[in-house]
């Protein structure tokens, strides 16, 4: 019995220091970007924090770049990241990957789910790393001209989710999860400018069945597309009759959707109910029209109402009649609500979607006018 | 007090390996023959220089009388005024016959509480030479002792080692008759018991316990009085032997007897139902049996309104953990766990470890280490250099060994803080247990990371299960599970709540009244 305690006593002397790797020696990877090469080939790009730079730019010496990118070229992610390995000291440490940037020209030819197959499997990556679609090489937008980090930059940008012009953040978990089930969505599009900045313009349609990109929808139609899930923390819609009106401009403080299934002998329609608490943000003409009068700001709800359901509607009627996919999460609802006609139509949710009627209510309320009610133009 | 008395002649009679002692000096009686008894006296402690010797003559009869006493030892005072108190009174003018003569000194001559008698030559050099006067009478079988040694006594003042806002500003000293008797004053209760025990093979020290005999549990008492009397040593120095001698796990780092200089602290305790053991030359009292949640307590938390109690004593608990497991926590995080740190701060932290030479354990166990040398350092020190040392230690050691590239910043907070949390612990070797603790975590994180702290965490709690003090679980009240006393564990409740005392010390009495 003793002699068996100090055997124990010494197992972990024996150990060694088990799977430890100091942290200055790793490669501390924040973003990646998946590329098309010739030949029927990826590149993949990598990028590195130097931590040490990251250090020194507070001192305000001499600005270095915070960061290295890696690109290396084969034929899938794995043998690529041990080509990295040839180039640049170091684990690859990927627990801190914050942004995953994807090609268009890749993602329309490969199906995403293996194309990803390296990120699900892999324990280190955490499933909350975001994944973007770039118009264009998906390795610049992770080269910009800005001191900060490209990857944190762009994770920062989509995860603040300011305006109903970029969509709530699709995850390395969201892709997985939607893929697995043949669920249609959308991802964020991004794309460098010429000024070497990066801008979130429009969104990628992912065809669920096939796991590829078929298309895209440009800011507005991301408009309509935050109203009908009601996914948007801020954003603003415009609240005028006409073009040749002054700017009037609501601006929404919550913002809550409901889409309602309805089958009627066999046939599926749905409803969808927007309600959206907000104020005046933004009034070039209240000596016409007053805001102290309510007759005047309820018209002016109306006419926001009016361009929720037109943005929402010309979505919907884009997903429905171009496209033929549903990514706006009507299946879901349906699947809720009608378990049953659910397991019968899901095979080709897509088709049915896009033959179903949708139905628009959107209830806006104006809570307040800000600090001015009325300009005085009377001098 | 007459039973001290039989007592320490019952412990000298055991000495017998005394080298100037006499053939058979054990039973060696006072005859009342003033010479022979005089000459067996010199004998045994002539050769002191310090052993005086005065003799007068008394009464009409001119009885010769010796007076034998330890000089700066024994009170002066006392001696005078009695010696010269019996001289004055000469036997009432009378003349007094040998065996009238003992009842005449014992009632009418000598009215002094702490007269004793010494029938042998032992126990009267015995008594000589711990600082009473002894008194040798002409035709009176047997000497006489009285008084005690003068006490070198300073000022009770606020102990250093517990200092705190607000309580009383009274520390024990290192008279034992004075801290029972500071005790005494503060309880003013007639159930408080104190029992005391002669200590020592060789030099004698006066032990005393201390209870409150209406409520301690009779097993404890038995226990503690069982431990007290089967201390064998020749000689005590400090209640740090006696804590060592009667603890019941010498392998645990972790105090299993309490150490106090609060005489208010020593209250609250018997009152609760435990018992407290005073050694006398030492000003630290002992209060038995001590349990994990004592140690991280302090009698601020009792005197200051229950909410701000309760928070420092969470706060304390807090900086035990802290004080444990930062380094620890750490290694693991920066060797095996990069993942688990948000994404910034492993920025900074690699940053900060970008040129630093050793593993993570190295450097913390560097700087651990320097910072107990400073410690210690700081401590040995006279206080006008001890702050120096802090100031040099701290501030210059450690931003040149950042300058120089040895250890990251990072480690700099890491270790300070652990420093000064263990420092925030009231108990000062508990402190230190768990400073020696967290070098253990330390090793089990570079090995095994956070599963190792775990494992360590397990394994210690494991310990802390299994160990007990004077037969209490150490863990009590969580394990074993009295939910009534945890209103005095975390949060110390409003004292109305706290009615009953400690379930776990299983008290006669367990209602405070």
């Amino acid at each position: 019995m003793r002699r068996c305690l100090y055997v124990l006593l010494f197992v972990p002397l024996l150990s060694g220091c088990w799977s430890s790797k100091p942290i200055e020696e790793l490669n501390i990877i924040v973003g990646s970007a998946v590329d098309k090469e010739e030949g029927n080939k990826l590149s993949s790009t990598l990028q590195y924090v130097v931590p040490a730079a990251l250090q020194n730019n507070k001192g305000g010496g001499t600005a270095v770049k915070p960061y290295v990118n890696i690109t290396e070229k084969g034929v899938s992610l794995e043998p690529i990241g041990w080509e990295m390995t040839l180039k640049k000291e170091g684990f690859i440490f990927g627990a801190h990957q914050k942004t995953i940037v994807i090609a268009s020209d890749v993602a329309k030819e490969l199906n995403l789910e293996e194309l990803m197959d390296l990120h699900y499997r892999d324990v280190d990556i955490r499933g909350s790393a975001n994944v973007f679609i770039a118009k264009g090489r998906a390795s610049d937008t992770l080269e910009l001209s800005d001191k900060s980090i490209p990857a944190m930059h762009i994770n920062e940008i989509a995860n603040q989710q300011l305006t109903t012009r970029l969509l709530k953040p699709v995850t390395l978990t969201d892709t997985f999860a939607k893929l697995e089930s043949g669920t249609s969505f959308l991802m964020q599009q991004i794309v460098k400018t010429k000024k070497g900045e990066v801008k979130f313009d429009g969104a990628a349609i992912i065809k669920g069945k096939t796991g590829k990109m078929i298309g895209t929808f440009n800011k507005k139609e991301i408009e309509g597309i935050n109203w009908l899930t009601g996914d948007s923390k801020s954003g603003t819609v415009k609240a005028y009759r006409s073009k040749k009106e002054h700017p009037v401009f609501f601006q929404l403080k919550t913002l809550d959707s409901e889409i309602t299934p309805k089958v009627i002998n066999g046939r599926i329609s749905f409803d969808v109910k927007i309600k959206s608490d907000g104020r005046v943000a933004e009034y070039w003409n209240p000596h016409e029209r007053p805001a102290f009068e309510n007759k005047n700001v309820r018209s002016i709800e109306r006419e926001a109402e009016k361009e929720v359901v037109r943005l929402v509607g010309n979505v919907v009627k884009k997903m429905q009649e171009e496209y033929k996919v549903d990514v706006a999460g009507f299946g879901s609802q349906l699947r809720i609500h009608y378990p049953r006609l659910w397991n019968e139509v899901k095979g080709d949710w897509d088709k049915t979607f896009s033959e179903a009627e949708v139905t628009y209510h959107a209830d806006l309320t104006i809570q307040d006018y800000g600090m001015i009610g009325k300009k005085n133009t009377q001098n | 007090m007459r039973w001290r008395g039989r007592k320490s002649s019952k412990r000298v009679q055991n000495e017998s390996l005394q080298p100037h002692a006499a053939a058979n000096p054990d039973h060696q009686p006072i005859s009342g023959s003033i010479l022979a008894d005089l000459a067996a006296v010199k004998e045994s402690i002539g050769h002191n220089s310090d052993v005086r010797f005065r003799e007068y003559r008394f009464g009409p009869d001119k009885i010769p009388i010796v007076v034998v006493y330890v000089a700066g030892l024994s009170d002066k005072e006392l001696i005078n005024d009695y010696i010269v108190n019996m001289l004055l009174m000469d036997g009432d003018g009378r003349h007094i016959n040998n065996h009238e003569l003992r009842d005449y000194l014992f009632d009418r001559a000598m009215p002094i509480c702490e007269l004793k008698e010494a029938s042998t030559i032992n126990s009267f050099t015995s008594s000589v030479m711990t600082g009473a006067a002894g008194l040798l009478v002409e035709g009176v079988a047997g000497g006489f002792t009285f008084g005690e040694s003068q006490v070198l006594k300073r000022n009770m003042e606020e102990p250093p080692s517990e200092s705190m806002v607000r309580g009383p500003r009274i520390g024990f000293i290192e008279s034992l008759s004075h801290n029972t008797a500071l005790l005494r004053r503060l309880a003013k209760t007639d159930s408080l018991a104190i029992t005391s025990y002669q200590i020592g093979d060789r030099a004698k020290k006066e032990v005393a316990i201390a209870y409150i005999s209406d409520i301690v549990d009779p097993k404890l008492l038995e226990e503690v009085k069982r431990r007290i009397t089967r201390i064998k040593i020749d000689a005590l120095q400090e209640s740090g032997y006696i804590e060592q001698l009667i603890e019941d796990d010498f392998l645990s780092p972790f105090p299993q007897v309490q150490n106090t200089e609060r005489p208010d602290r020593v209250l609250a305790a018997v009152l609760e139902g435990r018992v407290a053991i005073f050694l006398d030359g030492t000003p630290f009292a002992l209060i038995a049996p001590v349990t994990f949640n004592m140690l991280l307590q302090t009698p601020e938390d009792y005197y200051e309104r229950w909410m701000i109690g309760s928070l420092i004593r969470m706060l304390r608990y807090l900086t035990a953990f802290i004080s444990l497991f930062t380094p620890a926590v750490y290694i693991s995080f920066v060797s095996f766990h990069q993942g688990l740190i948000p994404t910034k701060l492993v920025f900074s932290i690699a940053a900060s470890r970008e040129g630093v030479p050793f593993p993570p354990l190295i450097e913390v166990l560097i700087m651990e280490v320097s910072i107990e040398i400073l410690r210690e350092a700081g401590l040995r020190l006279p206080k006008a250099i001890g702050q120096s040392i802090g100031i040099v230690g701290g501030l210059i050691i450690g931003e040149a060994a950042v300058q120089a590239g040895i250890v990251s910043p990072i480690m700099v907070i890491v270790v300070a803080v652990t420093a000064i949390t263990s420092f925030s612990i009231p108990q000062y070797n508990a402190g230190i247990a768990l400073r020696m603790l967290r070098f253990i975590a330390m090793f089990f994180a570079a090995v095994f990371g956070l599963y190792g702290v775990i494992l360590f965490f397990l394994l210690l709690g494991a310990h802390l299960v299994k160990l007990k003090s004077f037969g209490m679980p150490y863990l009590s009240p969580v394990s074993p599970y009295r939910v009534k006393d945890w209103l005095d564990m975390i949060i110390r409740a409003p004292l109305f709540l706290m009615k009953k005392r400690p379930d776990q010390l299983q008290t006669k009495d367990q209602t405070r009244k």
